[in-house]
């Protein structure tokens, strides 16, 4: 991977393709995003919850699109034949896929996640749920980083959205076990942010796993002696 | 500031933003003694006269949406002169970075100013009341988190934002039919689309300090943001509304005296109105704030169009003046709450006091520093 470095031109030419085409999907997304923290600000039980499904829905949908526009699409519209051609390695195209994509979504990822705590702190919202908010978005992260990697190294529309379909069956279920837990559900009131051993446990584990997949996919991508 | 390619000046457009600027200085020092403003205004004095009303709230409908209409103007003048990436260091730097510098120094200080008018105002204002019971508690409830009135910088920064998101997503077709609308139907079409964002709060529409995006603010300022960012794009917009200036402006006063008439007595919220009554505020506050800012513009396009020395300085020092001068007028006003002197002359030394001091605060603290270069713009005096 380190030899790629080497065609940084040729990367960042790549990254900036990546960003002129999801552009106005991203633009799109900001606009949901200002609107869904607005109404989470109006701190109304009613307008907070339905924020909150929206804000999840746009982690979700943001992270979706982006790896089904900017990698799998590239073979389906037979674009990665004209990549080919390009002065890149395969190696090259692979780690600016991965720049590109990682960029375009923790960004407004972490725009979404600081825009809902602050709404939390600053709203009457009991900041007992600021564990909760933080550990469903990390899960919703390292869903997306499974479909990234499932993307990336498949180019397959179909194994992608089948990890897709599985990781947000799995949002739910994640989102059940946790409430039920009671180092969670027992703090949701609380009107501080509880970080006990349980959740903090829950959230360096999601932090590791996502480091993981994101290494191990660098790490197969690496190991790739073509494009196909 | 100069428009175009070429390098021609809008003095009006300096000019007009360093009179909005004193006028807001006048705003909040007039609320200390509007009878309205009695229950909420931290420094309100005990005594007070309707004319004060009369003036604040006038004021309030068209001043800070002339901010908006400016910043939508400059934003378009910025992108087309120098385009999207020198235009976002050049907000973040002049918009972002003094919120992030002054919004903690802010906190410090009004929390200082509020504790001193606690330990020495002996006829407290209701507001400064509540505070001494809330603090008197057992377990004070925390102050919610504020971004003042430097809310306008913040939401400043977000309608910026939005604006990147329209120029990427609205197409040429959208553009066109705003841009053949005759200059009466875009009047009429912004009042409309102020109503539904005054609607959805009190009367008078409330400053949106909470620290996170008010939708409403954004919908009401972005409309005027909009305009002025038409008014760029579109030269012969300006020229269009001209002829108008006097219609508008009478129009604006009588819906104001008749906004002014159905306000309730007190700004509690016990006392806002509701159903039919507020619609028809929120449609006559629509109707001022849009013609008396349009007004306001094209008023100082005909008259301050030229380079005046005392208006480049109010000009250079405004930003600042913005910045500081809620704090400094809270403490003079606290001063003069228990003084026996007529209300008139504390209100004229509240503001000359708080100009002074926010002048002398400029020659000492930013004019020798790396601060000017942020808070004092570029503007040179040519005469």
């Amino acid at each position: 991977m380190l030899n790629a470095l080497d065609n940084t031109v040729m990367i960042k030419r790549l990254i900036v393709k990546d960003w002129q085409l999801v552009k106005k999907s991203l633009a799109a997304y900001m606009l949901g995003g200002v609107v869904v923290i607005g109404m989470m600000g109006m701190a109304t039980p009613l307008m907070f919850n339905s924020g909150a499904i929206m804000m999840i829905t746009l982690m979700i949908v943001i992270g979706a699109r982006s790896a089904i526009e900017l990698v799998v699409n590239e073979k389906k519209d037979q674009t990665l034949a004209f990549m080919m051609s390009l002065p890149v390695t395969a190696q090259d195209y692979a780690l600016a896929k991965l720049g590109a994509n990682l960029a375009l979504y923790l960004v407004p990822w972490l725009l979404l996640v600081l825009g809902m705590l602050l709404v939390i702190v600053s709203t009457p919202v009991t900041n007992g749920v600021i564990p909760l908010v933080v550990l469903v978005s990390v899960f919703i992260l390292l869903s997306y980083c499974c479909y990234l990697a499932t993307a990336l190294l498949t180019y397959s529309e179909g194994y992608t959205v089948t990890v897709m379909i599985i990781t947000n069956l799995l949002l739910n279920g994640f989102i059940f076990w946790i409430i039920r837990m009671p180092a969670v559900h027992l703090t949701l009131e609380a009107p501080t942010a509880s970080w006990n051993s349980t959740t903090l446990g829950l959230l360096a584990a999601g932090s590791v796993l996502v480091v993981v997949v994101l290494m191990l996919t660098a790490y197969l991508q690496k190991r790739k002696t073509s494009f196909l | 500031m100069s428009q175009g390619s070429g390098s021609t000046r809008l003095f009006y457009l300096d000019n007009l933003r360093a009179l909005a600027m004193l006028a807001g200085v006048l705003f909040h020092a007039a609320l200390a003694y509007s009878p309205m403003a009695q229950p909420f205004w931290p420094s309100a004095d005990v005594l007070n006269h309707p004319l004060f009303d009369v003036f604040a709230w006038a004021s309030h409908l068209f001043r800070m949406p002339v901010f908006f209409l400016l910043a939508g103007f400059f934003a378009a003048m910025l992108l087309h002169k120098y385009g999207e990436a020198v235009f976002w260091r050049n907000r973040l730097r002049r918009i972002g970075l003094p919120l992030l510098l002054f919004l903690p120094l802010l906190t410090l200080a009004m929390g200082a100013v509020i504790q001193f008018g606690l330990f020495h105002v002996q006829h407290k204002p209701p507001f400064l009341a509540f505070v001494q019971s809330m603090l008197s508690q057992a377990e004070p409830a925390a102050m919610p988190l504020s971004t003042m009135h430097l809310w306008f910088l913040y939401h400043l920064l977000f309608l910026y934002l939005l604006t990147w998101c329209g120029r990427i997503l609205l197409n040429r077709k959208m553009l066109r039919w705003f841009s053949e609308l005759k200059p009466n139907a875009l009047v009429l079409l912004s009042i409309m689309a102020c109503v539904p964002a005054l609607y959805s709060v009190s009367v008078p529409f409330p400053a949106p300090e909470w620290i996170f995006p008010a939708l409403w603010a954004l919908w009401f300022y972005g409309v005027f943001f909009g305009l002025g960012y038409a008014c760029f794009s579109m030269p012969a917009l300006l020229a269009g509304f001209s002829p108008f200036r006097h219609y508008y402006l009478l129009l604006g006063a009588a819906s104001y005296a008749l906004y002014y008439a159905l306000l309730p007595i007190t700004l509690t919220p016990q006392s806002q109105p509701e159903g039919w009554l507020k619609l028809a505020i929120t449609v006559l506050e629509s109707c001022s704030a849009v013609l008396w800012t349009l007004c306001a513009l094209l008023y100082a396009r005909r008259w301050l169009d030229w380079d005046s020395r005392a208006l480049a300085y109010l000009s250079k020092v405004s930003f600042w003046l913005y910045i500081v001068h809620l704090p400094l007028l809270l403490f003079v006003q606290f001063l003069l709450i228990d003084v026996q002197m007529a209300l008139w002359v504390k209100f004229v030394i509240s503001c000359g006091a708080t100009l002074a001091l926010s002048l002398l605060g400029f020659h000492i603290l930013v004019a020798p520093t790396a601060l000017v270069s942020i808070l004092a713009g570029n503007r040179t005096h040519q005469a």
